[in-house]
């Protein structure tokens, strides 16, 4: 027993000893070696002071963070805060860094919101989905700072580019006010890594309304599918899409999925509050753990060698410091001061490093457009000008990305039939390739109706025509009425044609996606 | 005569096509498999097979794609499924993807092969987070999938399947969710589709 005290106090007074004569000797050499270099004459180098290194705290996996009691404290801790100051006067620093706030920054329910008031969601909802509304409001935006909330809140980007830039800032001002809600600048979000199949279920934590002192737990929600809800092991595996190699291929295949797939499963189910509606669900505090693990992925494929277009990084976004004031920052200029603690071989299997690319978000090259087009009858031909000449022909049939794009596509009334779209040669014994169908269920003239916009991937039907040439040939396309069914003929669709739809494509146009 | 052969074939067509594109419930009669068809066969060079007008309206749905056997797609299977070295990869791409309002279920993606004790494997769940019942007419983002590993599976000893079925299963998400289960809570007023069903290799020619 008394050796292994002394064998303590060794370590804990010899061993910081030593280091420090090693620093105080390491010193004395560097200075002696700078001496001994300079020149006899030269002007002494003024004193440079570097700004200390960030603190670099760890993202850690909930299993592990878990570990030190002290740290699910904190998280408990600044969850509960937030929580609490969403009662705050609605004018005051505390409600914009409280629970409420950060939610409806990501989205709300309210006269100005993007979803609109939650009557009409509840009205829409099955009668087994409507309890999961219970005890969310609408919200208002606080007047003053004014303009300010209209600034911040409802900005989450889904469905474009900026969803995983926008959401590691999101993330990372969140952080910020936990770490001020807590008191501790060492508390870091963990992340729900539901990519290990043993990790599928909703952690425990989350599952008990109460902690252990008997006060109501802050992780807990009961507006879930259930407190033992288990992904499917098979729908978080990211092997393969940690292989897209393209920005423009791998945002909105981990936004579907596991993204979309883990808000629906946790749900109860898409759009239903909490986590499977949009303006809600950043109220569920399994959310932030969920974007931590994305925002790791997204690491993951950084490091494998992915990168963020130049076009994204310059972009701009607002969010609420920790001090509850207005901050703006660049992407680029965004000061991650955290790493993941595991941010390589995330797949189950070993992914190979692929050359990193520069990519734009679109680089959109046009071969051919046809400004406003009308479709009067049960077939009309929109004959696109020649195409653009080479080499813009021959990526179009090597790329990857040629798209036919039918713009603002608009009608007064329903059109009655569907309209099959094809694209054919022109000149003489034309062949053709189907390329879509369009319907219009929801497209009217009304108000809140937006215009319909087609993106078809024509890049194999543009090879299947061009035959043994190495470049894509002059197209016209083609639209015929039908009813959807197999082998309609336009003209036996005709009677059901309403022919006052004013069915009109805005814009025609081919091009080549890079 | 021949207007009432023509009638007749419009009439029965999307019960001649569940041979080709079949939906059990809709082969049981229901018109709404009249929807799906098959694509024309005019080979591009990397296709292998399509299926185009699926309509996601039950629970369980299943897509027959005939897989090229001979020409330069076949040639470039068989180098993807040969093995990594290959360098070519076989994908599962859903194109042309639209919905109304929110299906209330999500979809698991098979590949599966064709004909009597069908194997099949997974390939990824569709999920519809962010429709809302005021969306209205939502263009979704097409999805394409690596499925080299799932036909390496499925092709057995042979050099490559003849032809796989795409299996859509309504699923609520957990791992424990059957299409029955899930279907309870589908919307089939959705008007989910999926324009086309391809499967083609990607890689060196």
């Amino acid at each position: 027993m008394k050796r292994r005290m002394m064998a303590r106090r060794v370590v804990r007074f010899a061993v910081p000893g030593i280091l420090l004569l090693a620093f105080v000797a390491s010193v004395a050499i560097s200075r002696a070696q700078t001496a001994a270099t300079a020149k006899p004459h030269a002007k002494p180098v003024p004193k440079v002071t570097l700004a200390p290194p960030p603190v670099v705290g760890v993202r850690m996996k909930f299993q592990d963070f878990v570990k030190d009691p002290k740290r699910l404290d904190a998280l408990n801790k600044a969850i509960g805060v937030m929580k609490a100051r969403s009662t705050a006067v609605n004018t005051s620093a505390d409600y914009r860094r409280s629970w409420e706030y950060w939610s409806a920054m990501h989205g709300f329910y309210g006269p100005k919101a993007k979803a609109g008031l939650i009557q009409n969601a509840i009205n829409a909802a099955p009668a087994s989905k409507k309890q999961f509304f219970n005890g969310l409001h609408d919200l208002t935006y606080p007047p003053t700072p004014a303009g300010l909330a209209a600034q911040v809140w409802d900005k989450c980007q889904h469905g474009t580019p900026e969803f995983l830039t926008w959401h590691r800032m999101f993330l990372f001002y969140f952080e910020k006010t936990l770490q001020e809600a807590a008191q501790d600048k060492t508390l870091h979000l963990p992340y729900w890594d539901y990519t290990d199949p043993t990790q599928v279920q909703l952690p425990a934590q989350f599952a008990q309304p109460k902690l252990s002192n008997g006060t109501p737990n802050p992780l807990y929600d009961i507006r879930r599918r259930s407190q033992t809800v288990k992904l499917d092991p098979n729908a978080t595996n990211i092997d393969n899409l940690l292989k897209k190699a393209t920005y423009t291929s791998f945002r909105p295949e981990i936004e579907q999925q596991p993204h979309g797939y883990a808000h629906c499963t946790v749900g109860p189910d898409c759009p239903y509050p909490l986590m499977g509606d949009v303006p809600v669900a950043g109220t569920d505090p399994i959310f932030w753990l969920h974007h931590a693990n994305i925002d790791r992925i997204f690491e993951c494929w950084l490091k494998l060698g992915g990168t963020v277009p130049d076009s994204l990084k310059s972009k701009s976004y607002s969010f609420i410091d920790s001090a509850g004031n207005l901050v703006t920052k660049k992407y680029s200029d965004l000061p991650i001061d955290y790493t993941y603690d595991h941010a390589t071989n995330c797949g189950r299997k070993a992914t190979l490093k692929f050359t990193a690319t520069t990519e734009g978000v679109e680089t959109v090259t046009s071969l051919a457009q046809l400004p406003s087009f009308a479709i009067n009858g049960v077939k009309a031909t929109a004959k696109l000008p020649k195409l653009k000449a080479a080499p813009a022909t021959t990526e179009a049939v090597t790329a990857s990305g040629t798209e036919l794009v039918l713009s603002n596509i608009t009608v007064a009334g329903s059109p009655g039939v569907l309209f099959n779209v094809w694209l054919s040669t022109t000149g003489p014994n034309p062949r053709r390739q189907y390329v879509a169908t369009l319907s219009f269920f929801g497209l009217s003239h009304h108000k809140g109706h937006e215009a319909l916009n087609r993106n078809i991937d024509v890049t194999e039907a543009l090879n299947a025509l061009k035959g043994t040439s190495a470049q894509a040939p002059d197209v016209q396309v083609e639209f015929e009425a039908t009813d959807g069914l197999e082998g309609t003929r336009p003209e036996a669709v005709e009677p059901v044609l309403n022919k006052k739809a004013a069915l009109k494509v805005g814009k025609i146009q081919l091009q080549v996606k890079k | 005569m021949f207007s009432k052969i023509a009638a007749m074939s419009q009439r029965f067509g999307p019960y001649v096509l569940c041979a080709a594109v079949f939906l059990a419930a809709a082969c049981a009669g229901e018109a709404t498999t009249g929807e799906k068809k098959e694509m024309p066969k005019e080979g591009a060079a990397t296709t292998l097979g399509t299926a185009a007008q699926i309509r996601l309206d039950q629970p369980r749905l299943s897509v027959r794609l005939p897989v090229a056997t001979s020409g330069p797609a076949a040639d470039r299977l068989r180098q993807a499924l040969a093995g990594p070295a290959g360098g070519a990869t076989a994908e599962l791409v859903l194109d042309g993807m639209e919905v109304s309002q929110p299906p209330g279920v999500q979809y698991n993606v098979y590949l599966g092969t064709a004909g009597p004790n069908p194997r099949r494997q997974y390939v990824g769940t569709l999920s519809f987070f962010g429709v809302a019942h005021g969306s209205g007419h939502v263009a979704l983002p097409g999805r394409t999938f690596d499925v080299t590993e799932q036909l390496q599976a499925l092709k057995g000893q042979g050099p490559q399947p003849a032809e796989v079925q795409v299996v859509f299963e309504a699923t609520d998400g957990t791992s424990g969710s059957t299409a029955e289960k899930a279907g309870a809570s589908l919307n089939r007023q959705a008007g989910l589709r999926i324009g086309a069903v391809r499967l083609r290799v990607q890689g060196k020619p």
